[in-house]
């Protein structure tokens, strides 16, 4: 089956600022692409380009192989989606809510919904402003996987949470994504959720994709070595991916442990590692 | 659509009834202690008093961010907008209903029919606020939410400078088709009336150019 969505060389501008710099990853059938990049990397541009809020500059977006959602707004039933706000209308209560998207989509899951507002421990009749944060997003969640989506794209969807909330909404992610073999695209900055459930990295910086690539692959290949100047100039600069100078040593991200010279032993990494390492590298 | 206007009606229901109360007591005062020469703004401010809350919608979604994510729910720019219109549209015929009714009642309880004059007051209520509403959404929608107190004021002035504006456009056009069947004052009661909606029409067109260029 071809990817759920497709982003190839998408470009933006704001005035004379480029923000996304030929922005190209997919998000593949049964995937949960874990979107990473500090505050400002473009990661909320891209997903505003993706769901047509914003127009682009360049490039293509296919959602399931479509290009254009404003034009295919059946699509948009596949679609859930969740901003790193509260975006529900704050006035209305969860069982108003429940009317209004049985009334807006055809596959409406209402039992569904009653289940995860349920699960979720929210309450049913009163208005959404009296919400916590949390409770806010987990009800955005809960609407985003009641109707029947293949796609869901998750801005900092699990921001606000606290620990225990967070595992819950994990499970129901990875529980979406085995049952209906949709794909999620999910950027967070709590790199403990994404390393939890991720099976894909993109990671972004200044607009530009620094890396995007499996996470089996990149825990198996990837390394990180710190070297002096030294030794650095002895790794082969086909698998530098990255490199940071901290004074008396370089901490060097490499695409291939197995290509690294004799002597020079990598460490144990994580993800936030990478993604820190990525972020704040020389060019 | 219909979850659009379902959305509408509950981010202003209360809000609206709340209004309507008030029309109808604001209108039984005047009734009581006002001038004959009142009568004519009790229409004006019922349908006005209807009309607010329908304009406070966009200001809501705004406000929660709903602007922005109702454009990922299965729904087209244009229903967006045409929700809104709809929406306005309603509650300016309720408010026109409302005070018919209300000098309905006022006719029963002091003995005085529901003369031309009265049907020209509310006519004349009804193209102000429906002008309201058409100068008011196409600015809503470029300059934001955040502007939406002042440019409800200046729609509701706009529907009164059109009113008058309109006045020697509606006396050369009855002269020139006069209808003798017709009371004058019924003649231009209904050409208020079609002029507001084919300007409200004409709005309509012009705020979904605008909203589907729109950024968010």
């Amino acid at each position: 089956m071809s990817n759920l969505l497709e982003i190839k060389n998408v470009r933006k501008s704001f005035d004379d600022k480029v923000v996304l710099k030929n922005i190209t990853f997919n998000v593949p059938p049964g995937s949960i692409v874990g979107f990473i990049g500090n505050n400002g990397a473009g990661k909320s541009t891209t997903f505003k380009t993706v769901l047509g809020l914003i127009s682009k500059d360049a490039g293509t977006v296919k959602i399931f192989g479509e290009e254009n959602i404003n034009k295919h707004v059946k699509i948009k039933e596949k679609v859930g989606v969740v901003f790193d706000a509260m975006n529900l209308p704050v006035h209305l209560t969860v069982k108003q809510l429940n009317k209004v998207f049985e009334k807006m989509f055809d596959s409406w899951d209402q039992d569904n919904f009653y289940r995860l507002v349920n699960s979720f421990s929210l309450p049913m009749n009163k208005k959404i402003d009296k919400f916590s944060r949390g409770m806010s997003m987990k009800l955005s969640i809960a609407v985003a996987l009641s109707h029947n989506a293949k796609l869901l794209i998750l801005d900092e969807a699990t921001g606000g949470l606290d620990p225990s909330s967070r595992e819950e909404v994990l499970d129901e992610l990875k529980s979406f994504v085995s049952k209906s073999n949709g794909g999620i695209l999910l950027s967070s900055h709590i790199m403990s959720d994404v390393e939890r459930i991720a099976t894909h990295l993109v990671i972004i910086k200044d607009g530009e994709i620094l890396l995007s690539e499996e996470t089996d692959k990149v825990l198996e290949s990837y390394a990180i070595v710190d070297v002096d100047g030294g030794k650095l100039t002895l790794i082969n600069k086909d698998i530098i991916v990255a490199k940071r100078n901290h004074g008396s040593y370089f901490s060097v991200l490499v695409s291939d442990v197995h290509k690294l010279p004799n002597g020079i032993t990598p460490r144990a990494i994580s993800i936030e590692e990478i993604s820190v390492l990525l972020t704040r590298s020389e060019k | 659509m219909r979850g659009l206007l379902l959305t509408n009606y509950y981010l202003v229901y209360r809000t609206f009834f709340v209004f309507m109360g008030v029309a109808i007591l604001g209108s039984g005062l005047v009734f009581y202690f006002g001038d004959t020469s009142m009568y004519g703004l009790i229409a004006m401010f019922t349908i006005f008093f209807a009309a607010i809350p329908a304009l406070e919608v966009i200001k809501y979604e705004s406000k929660s961010g709903y602007d922005k994510y109702v454009l990922t729910l299965p729904v087209t720019r244009s229903n967006i907008v045409q929700s809104h219109y709809f929406f306005y549209f309603l509650v300016v015929i309720i408010g026109t209903l409302l005070s018919y009714g209300i000098f309905y009642v006022h006719g029963l309880v002091s003995d005085t029919p529901i003369d031309d004059g009265i049907f020209k007051s509310i006519s004349s209520g009804t193209f102000i606020i429906l002008n309201a509403g058409a100068i008011a959404y196409p600015l809503l929608y470029i300059f934001g939410a955040e502007k939406s107190d002042a440019i409800t004021i200046g729609g509701a002035f706009g529907g009164l400078f059109a009113y008058f504006g309109l006045q020697s456009v509606i006396g050369y056009l009855i002269k020139q088709f006069p209808l003798p069947h017709l009371s004058q004052s019924l003649y231009v009661s209904i050409s208020y009336t079609i002029f507001g909606v084919i300007i409200y029409i004409l709005s309509f067109f012009i705020s979904v150019f605008i909203y589907k260029n729109k950024e968010f």
